[in-house]
């Protein structure tokens, strides 16, 4: 029953969010994320108690990484241009991840 | 049978992940590689594919959605260190954007893959959705920003202790960051406030990189 309810909500704010990105396009927003933005504003303030929607949650977020893996598997259809560019791509990718790390580390441990 | 046999491989993955646990083994990046071969061994067509797995990605989005609720339950636990927090979050995710492109571009990629590049911090549910929006194909970001997500979770706890970062609040910001769920996993070693850190960066930087990525794409010429 609660779990129904749950799905429902996250469903709603998933509808909601989709409703605002298309209401306001200049935004960057995809729908999901706006429904994300709207459930987390939703817990904060009171209006929709945990309880109701964390089973829910749970449930939805155990599969998320089998959910992008088809999404993943379309890089077939870039094989060519990976292979041609894999140098560029892998370099780019481990320095720009170490630059990031301690972009982000650095910003975590600056004080006023 | 697409579908069948990709959560099979997927389930399949995860029992390797569980009895080698690491950023290796990580159980997408394997699925995806393995499902690869396997197309291409028997010559599937990779859209016959795509539109029988369709419903698995219809699933992301209620996912994306509940990530509201982990953001939530995660920055309870950061009480009073919200400020260092976000200033982490957004110089890892402004850094990422900004630079990684620039240096693919140093390094002779085109325009299409630095534009995919530049979505390297924003966690692959957020970016199937997101992309489109920003003009950057998300079949060619997710595969990259797994890639990211392994070498952050692989190499990040050895970079942060070369940089002398022993913060939790610093370690999980950063490997929350730039890699995404596969950094969550890795930083639950080191802690809940690290695990908190990394699990609230992981739903916001999405959110930071679509604020800021039309104008920074623009500038950078990728717009």
């Amino acid at each position: 029953m609660n779990l129904a309810l749950g799905l429902t909500l996250l469903l709603g704010f998933y509808g909601l969010g989709e409703g605002l990105a298309r209401l306001l396009p200049g935004l960057p927003l995809s729908g999901s994320l706006w429904g994300m933005v709207l459930l987390y504003l939703a817990l904060a303030s009171g209006l929709v108690r945990e309880e109701l929607v964390a089973g829910a949650a749970r449930l939805v977020l155990r599969g998320l990484g089998l959910y992008f893996v088809p999404v993943g598997v379309g890089a077939l259809a870039f094989e060519a241009l990976l292979r041609e560019q894999a140098l560029a791509v892998g370099a780019a990718l481990l320095l720009g991840t170490l630059i990031t790390l301690a972009a982000a580390a650095g910003g975590a441990r600056w004080r006023s | 049978m697409a579908l069948v046999a990709t959560v099979l491989v997927y389930l399949l993955a995860t029992r390797l992940y569980r009895r080698w646990p690491g950023p290796l083994t990580n159980p997408v990046g394997l699925t995806v590689l393995a499902l690869i071969l396997l197309l291409k061994g028997v010559g599937y067509p990779l859209e016959r594919y795509q539109t029988e797995t369709w419903p698995l990605v219809a699933l992301l989005k209620p996912a994306v959605v509940a990530l509201g609720w982990v953001a939530w339950r995660e920055r309870a636990r950061l009480a009073g260190r919200l400020l260092p927090f976000g200033l982490g979050l957004f110089a890892g995710s402004a850094a990422s954007l900004v630079l990684t492109p620039l240096l693919a571009r140093a390094l002779g990629a085109g325009p299409e893959l630095q534009k995919a590049l530049a979505l390297k911090s924003v966690t692959s549910a957020v970016t199937v959705d997101l992309a489109p929006r920003l003009g950057v194909n998300a079949e060619l970001a997710v595969p990259l920003i797994i890639a990211a997500g392994i070498l952050g979770a692989a190499l990040g706890p050895w970079w942060l202790d070369r940089l002398g970062v022993r913060d939790p609040l610093a370690r999980g910001t950063a490997l929350g960051t730039a890699s995404h769920g596969i950094g969550t996993a890795r930083v639950a070693e080191e802690g809940a406030l690290a695990l908190a850190a990394a699990g609230l960066a992981m739903a916001a930087a999405g959110l930071v990189t679509a604020l800021l990525a039309p104008p920074v794409l623009r500038l950078l010429g990728l717009g």
